[in-house]
């Protein structure tokens, strides 16, 4: 509806412009929106300054210019934005080559970027390994053994992921059950064992009461089903995908290093593959013909794993920007306005393209910055964050909150987060905390006295997600907050979650919400 | 603010909206005026004929090094991994420049939108199906490529000759004198002190069909250190031109290197015993093949951009940069490319924000970032075979210039280079219009580059537009395809000066008629 409106306010504005079409994002997408200006600017010295900025921040927020943004973050190229990967590396450095654009200043721990420490359990194929050795009494399998490659050769579930290189005498088990294991001292040593999709709970059980380090586990038969092999591939991809933790320190402010799964018995899943090779090197052994229960096949088995990064630990970038305020006193008071611009990636081959979760928001936040250099300072000083590993338990702005990069003089005063505000209904809009929550405060009130200036109705309630997004991690550091959420919709965690639906004038209506809340705190007294 | 003030306010606001609606809204000092919201420059025939000067200036001056480097810095940065055609680096770059083009307030330039998709083909090298087989009387050798003979990764291509061999003693210009091989297979035996690189260059002059060249006599092949990246590099393969549309090409001149397991071969045939005469006819025919597979066919994009202008908007001026540059190496090192050619892509961002925030040009403009350039010209070559301008006013309009930029970023702050100069046969009005602005830019009379125009993306431009072109270029450095033309070596300031040389240039092609 609006749009087109918009189109007609066009063509009456400029007759006989007959020129070329102005801009308009052509292919890639149906709406044609366009980057020309808002009708109703005011020429400037016929009101307040205050206003007059205000009127200029708004006229600033453009759909098309904001469905750009929403486009290049959520595009297939960007792989979701997992944390960590290439795709939210990238992401990053377009948030700061805008804000290096816009003039702003940097206020992270190095430039645009904050960085903070995670810990990155997964597989680092590079540096993992799994490889049969000649046994030291014996002459050499080849030069360096023989070498199973992770993902081709072999597998094992990324809640296996470790952190160092074992190695065990290799014996043969069987198919690893009670019965056959029974008075087989396998302390120290790796267990060959087959395996045709049977559970593998009871053998691994049985396996390590026998005090094996590990079992490299083939089938009988030589051939994989295809759903196993599927399964597996899977299981490989988890494992390079890993799972991101935060970080503990010891009291001497150390970061504690990862421990290795408690599970330390080394599962290696021999494909197809990898099973033809092993029997290539083994040239005496058959699992249809094979040696007693507690043979020594007469090789060694070395099983290395290692995380990626430092043990594991690896850095993650949040980007912080600053809009000074012209305020002497209350300059030093910093409203933070915060959006995650991470998502969940690829999973299963599919790209989870995140585009109200949440390139809405955070491209919100850039259109803010594009408003506020339009607007000048305001007189409290606004910084704008956008945070990774919200989706891996909200890490990114734990980190913040607990070592703000800020100038000691200054402290954050309000917390203003958005999470999903491009989806849904167009008057639809949802705000934590409530006045039926503990933490209500007065930016609920600014809220509600500005939100239908933009079209929204009744500002729903969202407490159930109270402790669900980033403005969370500020609360608990007693700072008064706001988050806005558009409320969930069918394609909330799925590979849907694309562009084509994104309401552009939806982010630009809550865009231009938060800018005239902001005006609305810049008393002397913020009253929150 | 109080709530008097406020009220006062609200009056004002709607008194202010209602005027505005009711006239024209003026041409916007903030960003992203689309040309149909700027009458001032669209209005009349009194209009001038080039940017008001004051508005030359503004825009001059709205091109800032800091705007510049924040591209360079996105453009140059690790996670595009050097930008290879194809890849996740490079289309991530297309990317960027469209929602760069697009925010700004360019329109869409290509048919369906932003991008020109183009085919090309991944080219392996088929190593079974590549082969020698050289015959003599009844004896026939074959040899296998990599082990017995190898040419280098230039030479990947389908191909298919059978020649005769001609004996051609050392490979010297001077024994060779006089002699015609024509239609030929040259069998060079150099003498130790002979520069190998020299023979083949010799051979083509003289109009063999191909040289073979045999270990020296000291039993070397000065050529055997480059073999195994050369047979890696095939096998590997790289992206190429679509052999099914490829016009006919240049034959073949084959390269090829003998090794000792080949020369061993050949010399058991025994057609190259006794004293031979350099000219001689050897009793021998060679039989080469090369076989490729193909795969892909790969999409590669180049990102156009559109800025139409007013009363000649049918008359299209070009601008041109590559924006693809070399990926990694085997080793894992990244080329970032930061001149080559994130300087020049830079500089197009730079000119074409310029344009947005001060207005249309009489004439259109339309910027193409090409790809594959890095692989042969291709992203220029598939987009002047198959021209495309949007359409102005419901009528077609034509490309009438091409300016191209690439590596504008290093090297010493006042020196830039030009081609084609007056020396070269391509030689324009252009040249001299770049002349004529260089100094307000801070540059010395600019160099000649013609040595270089057959390199750059405005030979493919000049050649299938038969337009007027122009290629600024800051000439090549220690750094040049090195994984250490990174950004901290950037001049930036430079790359500013070069984008208001640019626009300079643009202001100048503003008059009714263009002479060039």
């Amino acid at each position: 509806m609006k749009t087109s409106l918009l189109s007609a306010l066009m063509v009456l504005l400029a007759p006989g412009a007959g020129l070329a079409s102005f801009s308009s994002l052509g292919d890639m997408h149906g709406t044609a929106l366009s980057v020309a200006a808002a009708p109703g600017s005011v020429p400037p010295g016929e009101l307040s300054d205050e206003l007059a900025s205000l009127e200029r921040g708004l006229a600033e927020v453009n759909a098309a210019k904001i469905l750009a943004d929403v486009s290049f973050l959520a595009d297939d190229e960007l792989e979701g934005r997992n944390s960590p990967g290439r795709g939210l590396r990238i992401a990053a450095r377009y948030i700061a080559a805008r804000l290096e654009r816009l003039g702003w200043t940097p206020s992270g721990n190095r430039g645009w970027f904050y960085d903070y420490p995670v810990i990155h359990r997964a597989v680092d194929p590079e540096r993992s390994g799994t490889r049969l050795l000649a046994a030291p009494t014996q002459a050499e399998v080849g030069a360096k053994g023989v070498t199973f490659l992770f993902g081709e050769d072999y597998f094992f579930s990324p809640w296996d992921a470790a952190n160092d290189t074992v190695r065990g005498e290799l014996i043969w088990c069987g198919s690893g059950s009670r019965e056959e294991l029974d008075g087989i001292e396998l302390e120290g040593r790796m267990a060959l064992c087959t395996n045709d999709g049977e559970r593998t709970g009871r053998m691994r059980a049985n396996l390590r009461r026998a005090g094996a380090l590990g079992a490299v586990v083939i089938s009988a038969t030589g051939e994989w089903s295809d759903e196993r092999a599927e399964r597996s591939k899977r299981s490989a991809m988890d494992g390079l995908r890993g799972s991101v933790s935060y970080p503990k320190w010891d009291p001497a402010g150390q970061i504690q290093q990862p421990k290795s799964s408690k599970n330390f018995f080394r599962y290696v899943d021999l494909t197809n593959l990898g099973r033809a090779k092993l029997l290539a090197a083994m040239e005496d052994f058959s699992p249809e013909d094979p040696p007693t229960i507690g043979s020594s096949l007469g090789f060694d088995w070395e099983d290395e794993r290692r995380f990626p990064g430092d043990a594991g630990l690896i850095e993650l970038e949040n980007l912080c920007g600053l809009w000074p305020g012209s305020d002497p006193a209350l300059s030093r008071e910093v409203i933070l306005i915060s959006a995650h611009y991470d998502h969940v990636g690829v999973k299963a081959g599919s790209v989870y393209n995140g585009a109200d979760d949440n390139a809405s928001g955070s491209s919100a936040l850039l259109a803010m910055a594009e408003a506020l250099k339009r607007m000048g300072p305001l007189r409290r000083s606004v910084m704008l964050l956008w945070v990774s590993a919200e989706e891996k338990g909200l890490f990114g702005s734990q980190a913040f909150a607990d070592k703000p990069s800020l100038p000691d003089d200054m402290r954050i005063v309000a917390n203003i987060n958005l999470d999903m505000v491009g989806r849904n209904g167009a008057g639809e809009l949802y705000f934590t905390p409530t006045a039926a929550h503990p933490e209500h405060n007065r930016l609920a009130v600014i809220a509600e006295s500005k939100r239908a200036l933009e079209g929204f109705s009744a500002l729903g309630s969202a407490d159930q997600y109270y402790e669900r997004s980033d403005h969370y991690n500020f609360a608990r550091k007693g700072i008064p907050v706001i988050f806005f959420f558009n409320g969930e919709h069918d394609d909330y965690h799925k590979p849907t979650d694309t562009t084509s639906k994104i309401d552009a004038d939806k982010i630009r209506r809550v865009t231009r919400m938060v800018l005239r809340m902001l005006m609305e705190l810049q008393d002397d007294e913020l009253g929150l | 603010m109080n709530t008097k003030t406020k009220g006062g306010a609200l009056f004002l606001v709607s008194l202010g909206l209602l005027w505005s609606s009711a006239c024209q809204a003026p041409a916007k000092a903030s960003g992203a005026s689309a040309p149909v919201l700027s009458p001032a420059y669209s209005s009349g025939p009194s209009r001038s004929a080039a940017l008001e000067s004051s508005s030359l200036e503004q825009a001059l001056d709205s091109i800032s090094e800091s705007g510049i480097m924040a591209d360079l810095t996105f453009l140059a940065s690790d996670e595009l991994a050097g930008r290879d055609s194809p890849s996740q680096g490079l289309r991530v770059a297309a990317r960027y420049l469209r929602a760069r083009s697009l925010r700004m307030g360019l329109e869409p330039g290509a048919k369906d939108g932003w991008f020109h998709n183009y085919p090309l083909e991944h080219l392996k090298l088929d190593r079974k199906a590549t082969h020698l087989v050289l015959k003599h009387a009844d004896k026939q050798a074959t040899l296998d490529f990599g082990e017995d003979y190898f040419f280098s990764s230039r030479g990947l291509r389908k191909f298919e000759s059978e020649v005769p061999l001609v004996y051609a003693g050392g490979g010297t210009e001077s024994e060779l004198e006089g002699l015609d091989l024509s239609g030929k297979l040259a069998l060079v035996e150099p003498d130790a002190e002979t520069p190998t690189w020299k023979i083949p260059n010799t051979l083509s002059f003289k109009a063999a069909s191909g040289v073979v060249i045999m270990p020296n006599s000291a039993g070397e092949m000065p050529m055997e250190p480059y073999r195994e990246r050369w047979v890696q590099s095939m096998e590997k393969g790289r992206i190429g031109w679509p052999s099914a549309d490829s016009p006919p090409r240049r034959p073949l001149f084959s390269r090829l290197y003998m090794r000792a397991a080949g020369a061993e071969k050949l010399r058991s045939l025994g057609f190259l015993e006794g004293e031979l005469e350099v000219g001689a006819e050897l009793d021998a025919i060679a039989t080469e093949r090369r076989s490729v597979m193909t795969g892909g066919p790969e999409s590669l994009e180049n990102v156009c951009a559109f800025w139409p202008g007013t009363d000649l908007a049918q008359e299209v001026i070009l601008m041109s940069a590559h924006y693809d540059h070399v990926g990694v190496d085997s080793d894992g090192e990244i080329y970032n490319g930061a001149d080559d050619n994130g300087s020049g892509t830079a500089t197009l961002l730079a000119v074409a924000e310029a344009l947005t925030k001060r207005g249309p040009l009489r004439r259109s403009v339309l910027f193409v970032w090409v790809s594959a350039e890095e692989k042969g010209l291709l992203g220029s070559r598939a987009w002047s075979e198959n021209p495309y301008v949007p359409d102005v006013n419901g009528k077609a309009a034509r490309v009438v210039a091409n300016i191209n930029i690439d590596m504008v970023g290093r090297n010493a702050s006042d020196e830039l280079l030009i081609t084609p100069t007056e020396e070269h046969s391509k030689y324009n009005g252009l040249t001299r219009l770049a002349q004529s602005v260089r100094a307000a830019e801070g540059f010395k009379p600019l160099g000649n580059a013609d040595a270089y125009y057959n390199r750059s993306d405005q030979a493919n431009f000049e050649k299938n537009l038969d337009v007027p072109v122009c290629f600024l270029f800051s000439d090549v450095h220690e750094d040049y395809h090195k994984p250490e033309d990174t950004i901290d070596k950037i001049d930036g300031d430079k790359i500013r000066r070069v984008s208001r040389l640019v626009l300079r240039m643009l202001d100048g092609l503003q008059a009714d008629e263009l002479m060039l």
